[in-house]
C-alpha cells in the first residue's frame, strides 16, 4: 500500500508543465539555483548552527563543532 | 523526438518501478539508497546534474563581529562578545567526464568572551555572567566529497575533519540523486556519521568524552514549468552522548537528542514592472527535537542581474526570520534541582531577524564577492509565544564578506 501510494505521488509530480530542454534557460540561470553562493550558505549555517537551538535542513548533517 | 521523449520517460519510471519493487528493499529505503541527488539544498539548478566542465577555485573571507553584552546585566566577566575571522577556500575540479570532486578549507580565528550562565534576580531582571579572559582559539575544517555523475543522476561521499583546541570532529557522508520524468522530477538522499570528542582548556568532567551523530535526509525536486522550481524534504539527526556545554556554569543536558526537519525551497524567475526581471526565493523550515523545541524559519531574497557602467553585477537583498520557544530544561534558577537544566540563551524562547545583502561582480577572467548581514534577536520577537523572561545572553552580530570566484583548466 506505501509503494502505491509513492508511486501514484511519483507519477502525479508527472503531471506538472512539461518543460523541453531548449525551454529551460530560465531554470538554467545561476540565480535560480538552491545556493547560489554555496560558500556564503555554508557559513550561514554554520553561524545559525552555533547561534540558535535548530539545525539542520536541506541535507544530512555532516560534522560538528565546538562552537558556543 | 517527442516519442523519443515519453519512451526516455518511461524506462525511468519501470527502473524505479523495478528497485521499489525488490522485496528485500522497503519503498522508503530504496529512494534513499538510490537516491543520486542534488546534494540536499546544493549548487545544481534543476536540470541535468554533470560534472563540471572547467575547475573552480573559490575563497571568500568574512569578519563576524558580536555585539557587546549588555553593561548593565554583566555582573562578572567582560562584555566584548565574539569576533572571527573565517577564511574559506574551495576548490571544485572535474576528473575526466563522468567525476568531480570537491575540496573545502575553512580556517577560522576566534577571540572575545561568552556567556557562562544567566540567572533571573528578585525584581525580574535576568543578570549574566560572562567568561572573564578573552579566549583566543583556531579552528580547522577540511572537507573532500567526491562525486561520480551519471546520465540520471549522480552518487557522492564525503569526509571531514574539524580540529579546534578544544573540541575534534570526524564525519562520513553519502550523498545522491536520481532523475526521473524526463528529469523534470529529482530524488535526493543523504547520509552521515560524525564522531566528536571534547577536551575543554582546564580539564573537567567533559574531557574526553564524547558525542556520536547520524542524520539523514531525503528530498524532492520538482520543475513546475519554465519558469519555477519547488523542492520538499524530511530530515532526522540523533545526537547521543555528552551534550552537555562543559564552559556554562549550572548546565546538565540529557545524553540524547533527536531532532527533525521539514524543509520548502521555491524558486521563480520573475519580470515585474518595478524590479525587473530577477529571480526570488523563497525557503521555510520547521523544526523540532526530543528537547521540546520548535521553530519557525523562513527567509527570502530576490537575485537581479544589471548592468552599472557597463559592468555586470548580480544584486541579492534577502530577509530571515527565525523563532524558536525554549528547551523544556531551560531555567533561569539560581539553583535548578531538576534532572535536567540549563541556562543558556541559545536554549531560550526568541526570534531573530537577519537582514542581508551579496553582490557579484562578473568580470571575464574571475567573479567578485560582496556580502553584508546583520543580525538582531530579541525575546519578545516570537510571534507564537507570549512574554518571555529577560535575555541578555541573546546575541546581534554583523558580518562582512569578500570573496573571488576563479574558473581555470588544469
Amino acid at each position: 500500500m506505501r509503494v502505491l501510494v509513492i508511486v501514484s505521488l511519483l507519477l502525479s509530480l508527472s503531471a506538472c508543465t512539461q518543460v523541453k530542454p531548449w525551454e529551460r534557460g530560465y531554470l538554467a540561470n545561476p540565480n535560480m539555483a538552491w545556493q547560489p553562493m554555496p560558500q556564503k550558505s555554508a557559513l550561514d549555517n554554520h553561524i545559525y548552527f552555533s547561534k540558535e537551538a535548530s539545525s539542520g535542513g536541506g541535507q544530512a548533517a555532516g560534522g560538528g563543532c565546538g562552537c558556543n | 523526438m517527442y516519442q523519443q521523449y515519453k519512451l526516455r520517460e518511461t524506462i525511468s519510471f519501470v527502473k524505479l518501478y523495478k528497485i521499489m519493487k525488490n522485496k528485500k528493499t522497503s519503498a522508503l529505503s530504496a529512494l534513499t539508497m538510490s537516491a543520486m541527488a542534488i546534494p540536499g539544498m546544493g549548487t545544481q539548478q534543476a536540470k541535468a546534474d554533470v560534472a563540471p566542465e572547467n575547475s573552480v577555485f573559490s575563497y571568500r573571507y568574512t569578519n563576524y563581529q558580536e555585539s557587546q553584552a549588555p553593561k548593565e546585566r554583566v555582573f562578572s566577566g567582560s562584555i566584548d562578545r565574539y569576533n572571527i575571522q573565517v577564511h574559506q577556500f574551495s576548490l571544485l575540479a572535474p576528473i575526466k567526464e563522468k567525476y568531480s570532486i570537491k575540496t573545502d578549507l575553512v580556517l577560522e580565528s576566534l577571540s572575545g568572551a561568552s556567556p557562562i550562565r544567566n540567572e533571573k534576580l528578585d525584581d525580574g531582571s535576568t543578570r549574566m555572567y560572562m567568561s572573564g579572559a578573552t579566549i583566543d582559539e583556531q579552528r580547522v575544517d577540511l572537507l573532500v566529497a567526491p562525486k561520480r555523475h551519471f546520465e540520471s543522476g549522480n552518487l557522492g561521499g564525503m569526509l571531514s575533519i574539524s580540529q579546534e583546541n578544544d573540541y575534534e570532529s570526524t564525519a562520513l557522508g553519502v550523498d545522491g540523486a536520481l532523475e526521473i520524468f524526463n528529469k523534470h522530477t529529482t530524488l535526493n538522499g543523504s547520509l552521515s556519521w560524525s564522531r566528536d570528542e571534547l577536551s575543554p582548556t582546564g580539564g573537567g568532567p567533559a574531557d574526553g568524552k564524547t558525542k556520536d551523530s547520524f542524520s539523514f535526509y531525503e528530498g524532492l525536486s520538482q520543475v513546475i514549468d519554465k519558469y519555477r522550481v519547488f523542492q520538499a524534504g524530511f530530515g532526522y539527526t540523533r545526537h547521543s552522548g555528552y551534550l552537555t556545554d562543559p564552559y556554562k556554569g549550572f548546565d546538565l543536558r540529557p545524553d540524547e537528542r533527536n531532532q527533525y526537519t521539514l524543509t520548502t525551497a521555491y524558486r521563480h524567475y520573475l519580470n515585474t514592472p518595478m524590479l525587473g526581471a530577477g529571480s526570488w526565493h523563497l525557503d521555510y523550515r520547521y523544526y523540532e527535537d526530543s528537547w521540546k523545541i520548535r521553530s519557525h524559519t523562513i527567509s527570502t531574497a530576490w537575485w537581479k542581474d544589471t548592468t552599472i557602467f557597463g559592468q555586470s553585477f548580480t544584486l541579492a537583498p534577502s530577509l530571515r526570520y527565525y523563532m524558536q520557544n525554549s528547551a523544556y530544561f531551560y531555567t533561569l534558577d539560581s539553583n535548578p534541582t531538576d534532572e535536567f537544566y540549563s541556562s543558556d540563551a541559545r536554549l531560550s524562547s526568541f526570534g531573530a531577524l537577519t537582514f542581508g545583502f551579496d553582490a557579484k561582480w562578473k568580470t571575464e577572467k574571475a567573479t567578485y564577492t560582496f556580502g553584508f548581514a546583520q543580525y538582531l534577536s530579541s525575546e519578545d520577537w516570537n510571534l507564537l509565544e507570549g512574554e518571555s523572561d529577560e535575555t541578555p545572553g541573546l546575541v546581534d552580530f554583523t558580518t562582512i564578506s569578500l570573496g573571488v570566484d576563479y574558473p581555470f583548466s588544469f
